[in-house]
């Protein structure tokens, strides 16, 4: 059973909204179990998400007021809403970015900026590879990339090379997307279907269904 | 079928074509000429791509039809361009789509599209690839995959602009091979602008070279002869720069076992298949990889070196030009790496002898591919350093550049990554071949 990339991203976003309309710390501590249960075995510990945990809930529990048993709670269920967001990630962490645009573009969202989302998860690897290739090309110069003096000349001597290099490759896209008569009608056809199955309907509304029951409990 | 009756172009003042007279008609053409002479504006022109960039006297027909006169979409799906950097002009992350593409835009149905993609796919040899990612292909592939996307759209011409200049030998001919195959079996005009003509002239029907904007009709591609002034003779063993034992990998095995020792004054050629660790071996030389084995200059271990202090001694040069310039003036530029180092150096004598001199209070993204190339080269020269690495550095250069590239370089130590057999016949003391990991010398008599 494999469900549309925008049946996932649907209930990310409906677990995210959950998480922060239900109060009860242990529905609260349910819903935080879920990912967690899902994705235990994927899950790496990142040392930041512990250190930013852990900070949530110092903040919360010294500067809430109230007694202790209700600081305690307040803040744990702050760092149960916090680390379920980043758990709820993991499952769209292996969506293919291609497919989630292509569902988009099926439920509506014009093709231009359908396209412009797939030429975006295009170019971020080429524009990271040459970002690297141009610090690179620093060192080899002797551009000092230690301590303080690395952010103002990483900004200094990047911005130049990193533009031309943009403009460069946005002229050849240009070229290979207008040649290609992208933009030449208001639709366009897809080959690659994105599929809604029964599973999906099933699934968005029993999500929408206990959606609308935990917003109105 | 194309026809140019007299038509120049400029986009400033200076006419960049001059009084071209062409006719093609299903036939292979191939446009050779120096870098800068105007060939890909020529290409840009006939696909109808130029007319709102500069101005133009004279005319191209298309069919009797002038060019002129075509909206830019009603053009597009007739002549084809298939350009140099195929990373560049692909625009989605799989096969499939990216051949789709054109034929979406267009509104033909699935069934069509799918069709297409397959016919497409076979005659440029590439079926195998159909249900991979445009990330995971190689050059040649990424090439391949270009050509079908253009093909798939059966225009009546298709412009390849340099189409193998980012590719080695065997992949090189591999594309030429693809090129001629789709002359003939789609029956359409391919004209092919390339440098390197050596693997295309003789399936050409008709054959012009342009020069300074002016386009010939020629019978024998023009010769080329190098001024060469090492042509693979041994320099006096003096070890400068040693490699022992270096292996390198990440996913797979990159280098495996790598020994090369580059002697003083000597020039070394790396060549081998795109992707089969050249550059990885230059990066490891410089640290910005992590290697085991060991890298010794002058005797002493660089290994554990910082880049920054290895920078000092071995000067790099990448492939793209535009990755490493980084300030406003050609001066500033040539000057940029030992005011950093700080150390002296004497820059006007390198700028006379680059033919920069004369722009040197110019910004540096103005120069042409060939001028960056050679400001790159000096502004390492500028600081003397031991010796020099170049990744690819005569990737779009003409024979012309690359003469002057190669006399800038005359008394340096270099190790140097190309594809191009007779540049590293010409030029290199030894020619090294990088295959499975391993370096293997070329004789002279391979």
């Amino acid at each position: 059973m494999k469900f549309n990339p925008l049946t996932k991203f649907i209930t990310v976003i409906v677990y995210c909204v959950l998480l922060f309309v239900v109060h009860n710390i242990y529905v609260v501590a349910g819903l935080f179990a879920i990912p967690f249960v899902l994705y235990v075995r994927q899950f790496r510990v990142n040392r930041f998400i512990v250190f930013f945990a852990f900070f949530i809930f110092a903040i919360n529990g010294i500067f809430i007021g109230g007694d202790l048993h209700y600081r305690l709670e307040y803040s744990l269920r702050i760092v149960l809403r916090f680390l379920g967001i980043v758990f709820s990630g993991m499952l769209f962490s292996k969506e293919d970015p291609n497919e989630f645009a292509h569902a988009l573009m099926r439920v509506g969202l014009p093709y231009r900026y359908g396209m412009t989302m797939v030429l975006t998860f295009r170019l971020i690897p080429l524009f990271s590879s040459e970002s690297m290739m141009i610090k690179k090309a620093q060192m080899a110069r002797g551009v000092n990339l230690e301590g303080l003096s690395s952010v103002v000349n990483m900004a200094k001597y990047t911005f130049f090379p990193w533009i031309y290099a943009a403009l460069e490759r946005a002229d050849a896209l240009t070229l290979s997307m207008e040649g290609r008569c992208f933009g030449i009608y208001k639709k366009r056809t897809f080959c690659k279907e994105s599929v809604f199955s029964y599973y999906d309907y099933g699934w968005l509304v029993l999500l929408i269904g206990f959606l609308g029951l935990s917003l109105g409990w | 079928m194309i026809e140019i009756k007299d038509y120049s172009f400029r986009y400033g003042k200076e006419w960049v074509l001059k009084d071209i007279n062409m006719t093609i008609d299903r036939e292979l053409v191939v446009i050779t000429g120096k870098s800068g002479s105007g060939k890909s504006t020529l290409a840009l022109s006939i696909a109808g791509f130029q007319k709102s960039t500069g101005e133009h006297t004279g005319e191209i027909l298309f069919h009797g039809r002038n060019i002129d006169t075509f909206d830019l979409f009603e053009l597009a799906p007739k002549i084809g361009i298939v350009q140099q950097d195929p990373e560049s002009q692909i625009c989605t992350m799989s096969v499939k789509d990216e051949i789709a593409f054109g034929l979406e835009n267009l509104c033909y149905d699935k069934e069509k599209i799918e069709e297409r993609i397959e016919w497409a796919l076979s005659i440029v040899g590439g079926l195998y690839l159909q249900t991979r990612d445009t990330t995971s292909l190689s050059g040649g592939e990424k090439q391949k995959v270009a050509i079908a996307s253009i093909l798939a759209m059966k225009p009546e011409v298709i412009i390849f602009d340099e189409p193998t200049s980012n590719l080695d030998v065997e992949t090189t001919k591999e594309i030429m091979q693809v090129i001629t195959k789709i002359k003939k079996k789609a029956d359409i005009s391919a004209i092919v602008i390339e440098h390197k003509w050596k693997h295309i002239y003789k399936f050409a029907d008709t054959l012009y070279e342009m020069n300074a904007g002016e386009l010939k009709r020629i019978e024998k591609p023009p010769e080329i002869q190098y001024n060469g002034y090492n042509g693979l003779t041994p320099v006096l063993k003096n070890p400068l720069l040693e490699l022992r034992n270096v292996h390198f990998s990440y996913d797979k095995k990159i280098l495996e076992n790598v020994n090369l020792t580059v002697n003083e004054k000597e020039i070394v050629g790396i060549m081998g298949a795109n992707g089969s660790g050249k550059t990885s071996l230059l990066m490891c030389i410089m640290n910005f990889l992590q290697y085991t084995g060991d890298i010794l200059l002058k005797g002493k271990s660089i290994k554990d070196k910082k880049t920054a202090d290895i920078a000092k001694k071995i000067g790099i040069i990448f492939q793209n030009p535009n990755h490493q310039i980084f300030e406003n003036t050609v001066y500033k530029e040539a000057t940029f790496a030992p005011r950093n180092f700080g150390m002296d150096c004497s820059i006007d004598q390198l700028l006379k002898k680059s033919g920069l001199a004369k722009y040197e209070n110019e910004n540096p993204f103005k120069l042409s591919y060939g001028e960056k190339r050679r400001l790159n080269i000096i502004s390492v020269l500028s600081y003397s350093p031991e010796i020099l690495l170049l990744d690819e550095p005569f990737i779009g250069q003409d024979y012309q550049n690359v003469q002057e590239i190669m006399e800038l370089l005359s008394d340096t130590t270099c190790v140097i990554v190309l594809h191009d057999p007779f540049i590293a016949h010409a030029f290199c003391n030894r020619i090294f071949q990088l295959k499975g990991g391993n370096l293997h010398e070329v004789q002279p008599t391979d």
